[in-house]
C-alpha cells in the first residue's frame, strides 16, 4: 500500500517494562508498528492500555526497554538524549491533554518559543492563523478558554512545521464543541501540510476521522481498522 | 524536601545559635558579676589622692550615706620574671593581715596563702599573670619598691573584684605577660615607700539610696589639700567599665542578626509550606471531602512544620550551648571571677526556641490558612492558569525584540514582587553578614596600622613614678644604644563643655624644634597634625563625648596641686584609638602647674641590637616606674584579639554562609517546584537541557546581582552602626572597611550560588517530563 520512501517510523518487537523485580509492569509487550507520511492514524484504547507510552517512544520522551523504532530509516532508540532532544525540536510537535502553555507568555509568545528554535518554521501569527486564533494572539493563557488554550497548544505544535504531530488525549479535558474544533485544527494540518498524525485517545467517535484505527490492549496491537472514507472532524458526535 | 528541610533547619538553627550564645554569655557574664561584686563587697565610691594621712579616713566616714571606708597604697611598680627579657610592670597594692579584714575589695585567694608580714616580703600575684609566667608558689619576682629592686616571694595567688580585666595603663587590652597585680601586706608596703599612717587609695560602700554626687563632691573636698585625683564611681572605675560596655554590646549583638536570621528562617517556612500545600491541593480537597475539617487538615501541616521547627531547635540548642561555651571561654580570658564564667540558663535556651517558634509559627500560619480553606470541590479541580500581565518592560521599545524566556523571566519576578524582594534581601543580608564578619580584621589592621605603625614612631614609652625634671631626657639619651628621646607631662584633668564634662589625662608635648617627634599626631585622614602652640588637640572620641568642634572654648581643670583651672580653645582634632585623649604643649602644662620643665613620659627610639642594655639600665633607675615596649604591645594586642577575631570571624562567615545557601536554595527549589512544568514543556518541545536550565539561572542572577550590592551597601550600614555601638570612652571602633572584605563578600556569594546553581541544574536534568506533563498540575 505505501512505498518504503514515505515510511516514517518503523516500530519492531517494542516492549516497556516499568519497575523491577516483583513489582514490574508490562506496558508494551512487543509492538510491530509502521507509519506513513501524511497518514493521520487514531490509537484507540483504554486508560493504562499503554497507548501513551508508545506515543511517548514514539515522541523521543522515553526509552524502550527492547526493540527498535526507525525514524525515516534511524534507529532513535540507540540515540543519547542530546540526539533525542534536537529529534523533537526539529521533527516533532506534541500536543498534551493539559495544553501545558507557558502562563507568563501570551499565545503568540507561546509559538514564538518554537519558532525562535525551530529550524524553518512559520511567523506565530500564521501559525496562530491555522487554528483561527488571529484574534485572541495577544492574550495570556488565563485569558483563553481551555478550547483556545488547546489551540493554543496545537499552533505551537505544529509552527516549526514537524513531520510528525503526537497528540495524547487533546480533547479529554474538554467539551464536545470546543473539542471539535480542536480536532478540526489537527485535521486541516494533517491535510495541508501532510504531516503524519497520531491521537491517542479512549473516545472511539474520534477513530472516525483517521486513515488507520490501531486498537490497544494490554501492551499490545490487537487489531488495526482502515478507514475507506475518512469522517470531516465537523461531522463528528459523541 | 529533604534539602529544602535541611536548608530551613540550617538557617534556624543559626539565628537560635547565635542568640543562645550572645544571651548566655551576656547572662553568665552579668550574673558572674553580680555574685562576685556581692561576695567580694565590690565599693561604691573610688579615689586615688596623692598621699593622705590615714586619721582623715575618720572624717570621711562621717559623710553622709557612707557605709564602709577601706584606705589603702597602690603604686606602680617594674618587676623582672626570670626567663622574660622584655619590660614587665604592674600595680602593687596593700593588703590588710586578713581577707576577713578587708571591709570592700577583698581579694580571694585561688592557690597558695595570704602573705604574712614582715616574713621577708611576701606577696600575692594576680592569677592571670601567674598563669601567663607558668609560675610556680615560692617563686621569687624581682620588684622595684620606690626604686629599690627586691626579691618577693610569691605566696599564693589572687583575684579582686576591681581587677576583674587587668588593664595596663594606657594599653588597650589586657597583656597578662606584661602587666600584673600584686599585693603586699600592708605594713610591708607602707615601710617600702615610706607611707607609714598614709594612704593614697580609697574605695567606699554607700547605703542605699545614698546621693553618690553628693559623696564624691564631699570626699573630692576632704582630699584636695592631700593632692585628691578626683573621686569616682563605680561606673568609672576601669574594670566596671569595661564589664558594663562589654554586656551592653553583647545585648545589641545577641539581639539584631538572630531576629533578622529568625525572621528569614519564618519566610523560608512560609514559601516552602505554600508550595507543598499548593502540590497537595487535590489531597486536601479529598481530605476534606472525606470530612476532616479545615482544622484537622491545617492542624496536620501546623505539625510538619513543629518537627521542622523541632529540628531547628535542637540543632540551634546544641550548636548555641557550645557557642555559649566557646564565647563565654574567650570572655574568661579578659574577665576573671574566682566563680565558673559559665552558666546555660535554661530559661535563655526556652525564651529562644519559644520565641523561634512563635516566628516560624506566624510564618506558617499564612500559608496553612489560604490552602486549607479552600472549598474541597474547587481544590479538586486543577488550579487555572496563573494571571500574568504583560510587565512594564513591554513598554519599552527595546524589549520588544526580547526572546520568550527573557519576557517568561521578568514576567515571573514582577508577578510576585513580595517574594523577590524577600529573596533579595535574605541573600543581600547574608553578603551584609560578611562584611560584619570582617569589619573587625578591617578596623584592627587600621588601628595597628595608624597607632603602632604612623603615629607611634618610638619602641619604648618610659612612665616616670613621679613628674620628673627635664633633664632626665639627657640622662636618657646617654644611655648606650637609645637613639632619640621625647618627654611628655601626662597629668589628669577635668574638661568642661556646656552641660557636658569628661575626666582624662591631657598630654603636654614637647616643643618640637627642641626634641624629635617619636609620638606623631594624625587627623582623621592620617595626615599629620601639628603639634598643639596654645590651644589643645582632643582626640575624635574626647570630641564626640563633649560634643566639642574645632573653635570651641574648654574649660580645663587640672586634678593635681592646687586645681586651677583655665579656658582653652580647640584647635585640632586627631585620630586616636585610646579613647579620651587631648594635648597640649609641655611648655603649657607646666606654666599651668607652676613648675619646671618636668616630664612624667619618655618615648625612646633604641638601637634594636642593644634593646637589652638599656631596658636593664631603664629597670635601675630609681625614677622609672614602667616601661612599655610598643613590639610588646603589638604582639600581645595581636595575640589576644586575633585569636577570638578569627573565631568569631569564622562564625559569621558560616553563618552568613548558610543564610545564603539556605535563602538561595529554597527560593529556588520552589521556583523549580513551580515552574517544573514550563521547564518539562520546553524540553518535550525540543528546548535542549542548557536552555531550560537558563531560565532559573537568569532568575537567581537577578536575585544575586540585585542582592550583592544591596548586600554591601547595608552591611557598610551595619558596619557603621556597630562602630557606633561599640565605640566607649574607653577606645574607639573605627569604620573601616577594605575592598578586600567586599570582595571576599562577593565572591562567597557567588560561590554559593554557584553551588546552589548547580543544584537546580540537576533538579532539571531530573525532571521527569512525563510525569510532569501529565500531572493536572
Amino acid at each position: 500500500m505505501h512505498e518504503d520512501s514515505s515510511l516514517v517510523f518503523a516500530v519492531r518487537g517494542i516492549t516497556k517494562v516499568y519497575g523491577t523485580g516483583g513489582l514490574t509492569v508490562h506496558a508494551l509487550r512487543g509492538i510491530d508498528l509502521d507509519l506513513y507520511e501524511g497518514e493521520f492514524v487514531v490509537l484507540l484504547g483504554a486508560s493504562g492500555s499503554g497507548k501513551s507510552t508508545l506515543l511517548n517512544i514514539l515522541g523521543g520522551l522515553d526509552s524502550a526497554t527492547a526493540g527498535e523504532v526507525r525514524f525515516r530509516n534511524e534507529e532513535i532508540t540507540k540515540w543519547s538524549a542530546a540526539q533525542l532532544t534536537g529529534f523533537r525540536r526539529d521533527h516533532v510537535g506534541f500536543v498534551f491533554q493539559f495544553y501545558n502553555l507557558i502562563p507568563s507568555l501570551t499565545a503568540r509568545e507561546n509559538v514564538a518559543l518554537v519558532t525562535d528554535i525551530a529550524r524553518a518554521p512559520m511567523t506565530p501569527e500564521e501559525a496562530l492563523r491555522m487554528v483561527d486564533l488571529q484574534e485572541r494572539m495577544d492574550h495570556f493563557p488565563s485569558q483563553l478558554s481551555g478550547g483556545e488554550q488547546q489551540r493554543v497548544a496545537i499552533a505551537r505544535a505544529i509552527a516549526k512545521r514537524p513531520g510528525v504531530l503526537l497528540c495524547d488525549e487533546p480533547t479529554g479535558a474538554l467539551d464536545v464543541r470546543t473539542g471539535i474544533a480542536v480536532l478540526r485544527a489537527i485535521e486541516r494540518i494533517n491535510r495541508e501540510f501532510g504531516t503524519t498524525t497520531v491521537v491517542i485517545t479512549h473516545n472511539a467517535v474520534i477513530a472516525g476521522m483517521a486513515n488507520r484505527v490501531i486498537h490497544i490492549s494490554d501492551g499490545l496491537i490487537q487489531r488495526i481498522d482502515e478507514n475507506e472514507v475518512r469522517c470531516d472532524a465537523g461531522s463528528l458526535k459523541w | 524536601m529533604k534539602g529544602q528541610v535541611a536548608a530551613i533547619a540550617a538557617v534556624m538553627s543559626c539565628g537560635l545559635a547565635i542568640f543562645i550564645a550572645g544571651m548566655t554569655c551576656q547572662g553568665s557574664l552579668n550574673r558572674a558579676r553580680s555574685a562576685y561584686y556581692a561576695e567580694s563587697r565590690f565599693a561604691h565610691v573610688f579615689a586615688s589622692v596623692k598621699t593622705a594621712p590615714s586619721s582623715l579616713t575618720g572624717r570621711i566616714r562621717e559623710i553622709d550615706g557612707v557605709t564602709k571606708v577601706q584606705e589603702g597604697i597602690a603604686e606602680p611598680v617594674t618587676v623582672t620574671v626570670k626567663d622574660f627579657a622584655e619590660p614587665v610592670t604592674g600595680e602593687i597594692i596593700s593588703l590588710p593581715g586578713t581577707m576577713q579584714a578587708m571591709g570592700l575589695n577583698r581579694v580571694t585567694v585561688r592557690q597558695g596563702r595570704w602573705p604574712i608580714r614582715g616574713r621577708g616580703r611576701e606577696i600575692l600575684v594576680s592569677e592571670p599573670f601567674f598563669e601567663a609566667h607558668k609560675l610556680a608558689l615560692g617563686d621569687r619576682i624581682k620588684v622595684v619598691l620606690n626604686g629599690r629592686e627586691e626579691e618577693l616571694t610569691i605566696t599564693g595567688t589572687g583575684l579582686s573584684p576591681d581587677f576583674i580585666i587587668e588593664m595596663p595603663p594606657g594599653g588597650f587590652l589586657p597583656d597578662s605577660l606584661r602587666f600584673g597585680v600584686f599585693w603586699m601586706p600592708q605594713e610591708d608596703l607602707e615601710a617600702a615607700f615610706n607611707m607609714e599612717g598614709a594612704f593614697n587609695q580609697l574605695a567606699l560602700s554607700l547605703g542605699r539610696g545614698t546621693n553618690q554626687e553628693e559623696v564624691i563632691r564631699q570626699l573630692d573636698d576632704l582630699l584636695e589639700p592631700y593632692g585628691g585625683l578626683g573621686a569616682y564611681g563605680r561606673e568609672n572605675q576601669i574594670s566596671d567599665r569595661f564589664i558594663a560596655d562589654e554586656l551592653k554590646q553583647l545585648r545589641v549583638m545577641s539581639f539584631f542578626p538572630p531576629a533578622i536570621f529568625l525572621s528569614i528562617a519564618a519566610y523560608l517556612l512560609n514559601v516552602s509550606l505554600s508550595r507543598l500545600m499548593n502540590l497537595q491541593r487535590p489531597q486536601i480537597a479529598v481530605l476534606k471531602s472525606f470530612g476532616y475539617s479545615t482544622w484537622d487538615v491545617g492542624w496536620h501541616y501546623v505539625k510538619m512544620a513543629s518537627l521542622l521547627i523541632l529540628l531547628g531547635s535542637i540543632g540551634g540548642a546544641l550548636l548555641g550551648g557550645w557557642m555559649g561555651r566557646v564565647m563565654t571561654g574567650m570572655y574568661q580570658r579578659f574577665y576573671r571571677f574566682p566563680l565558673s564564667l559559665y552558666h546555660a540558663d535554661p530559661a535563655v535556651f526556652a525564651f529562644a526556641v519559644g520565641l523561634m517558634a512563635l516566628l516560624a509559627l506566624a510564618g506558617v500560619a499564612g500559608a496553612v490558612r489560604s490552602a486549607v480553606s479552600i472549598p474541597p470541590a474547587v481544590a479538586m479541580q486543577p488550579e487555572p492558569p496563573a494571571v500574568y500581565r504583560k510587565s512594564i518592560l513591554d513598554r519599552v521599545p527595546l524589549f520588544r525584540g526580547a526572546s520568550p524566556s527573557l519576557r517568561m523571566l521578568i514576567r515571573e519576578l514582577e508577578r510576585r514582587p513580595r517574594r523577590v524582594f524577600l529573596g533579595i534581601f535574605g541573600i543581600a543580608f547574608a553578603s551584609s553578614g560578611l562584611i560584619m564578619g570582617n569589619f573587625g580584621k578591617d578596623s584592627i589592621y587600621y588601628i595597628i596600622d595608624v597607632q603602632f605603625g604612623l603615629s607611634q614612631r618610638y619602641d619604648a614609652a618610659v612612665t616616670f613614678h613621679r613628674p620628673a625634671p627635664l633633664r632626665v631626657v639627657h640622662d636618657f639619651q646617654a644611655i648606650d644604644g637609645v637613639e632619640s628621646v621625647e618627654p611628655v607631662r601626662a597629668v589628669p584633668v577635668k574638661f568642661w563643655h556646656g552641660p557636658r564634662s569628661k575626666q582624662t589625662m591631657v598630654q603636654g608635648v614637647a616643643d618640637p624644634n627642641r626634641f624629635v617627634r617619636l609620638k606623631q599626631l594624625l587627623d582623621v585622614d592620617r595626615k599629620l597634625v601639628e603639634p598643639p602652640g596654645e590651644g589643645l588637640l582632643i582626640s575624635v572620641a574626647l570630641a564626640s563625648a563633649l560634643r566639642a568642634e574645632v573653635g570651641d572654648v574648654l574649660v580645663l581643670e587640672i586634678l593635681e596641686r592646687n586645681r586651677p583651672r583655665r579656658e582653652v580653645a580647640v584647635t585640632g582634632i586627631v585620630e586616636d584609638f585610646e579613647g579620651l585623649s587631648a594635648y597640649m604643649s609641655l611648655s603649657s602644662i607646666n606654666r599651668l602647674l607652676r613648675e619646671g620643665p618636668s616630664v612624667t613620659v619618655a618615648f625612646l627610639r633604641m638601637d634594636p641590637a642593644r634593646e637589652k642594655a638599656v631596658y636593664k639600665e631603664l629597670r635601675e633607675s630609681p625614677q622609672v616606674a614602667g616601661v612599655s615596649l610598643k613590639r610588646a604591645s603589638m604582639r600581645s594586642f595581636l595575640d589576644t584579639i586575633g585569636e577570638n577575631l578569627l573565631r568569631m570571624r569564622l562564625f559569621n562567615i558560616i553563618f552568613a554562609t548558610t543564610i545564603a545557601v539556605g535563602v538561595i536554595y529554597n527560593s529556588m527549589r520552589v521556583v523549580l517546584s513551580e515552574r517544573s512544568r514550563e521547564l518539562a514543556t520546553m524540553r518535550v518541545i525540543g528546548f535542549r537541557h542548557g536552555e531550560v536550565s537558563t531560565i532559573l539561572q537568569g532568575h537567581l542572577a537577578v536575585l544575586v546581582l540585585t542582592a550583592i550590592p544591596l548586600g554591601l551597601g547595608l552591611g557598610t550600614l551595619f558596619c557603621l552602626a556597630i562602630a557606633r555601638a561599640l565605640t566607649t570612652d574607653l577606645y574607639r571602633v573605627p569604620f573601616v572597611l577594605n575592598r578586600e572584605t567586599f570582595g571576599v563578600a562577593i565572591l562567597v556569594v557567588l560561590a554559593a550560588s554557584l553551588v546552589c546553581a548547580l543544584f537546580l541544574d540537576r533538579g532539571i536534568r531530573r525532571l521527569d517530563l512525563i510525569a510532569v506533563l501529565k500531572a493536572r498540575d
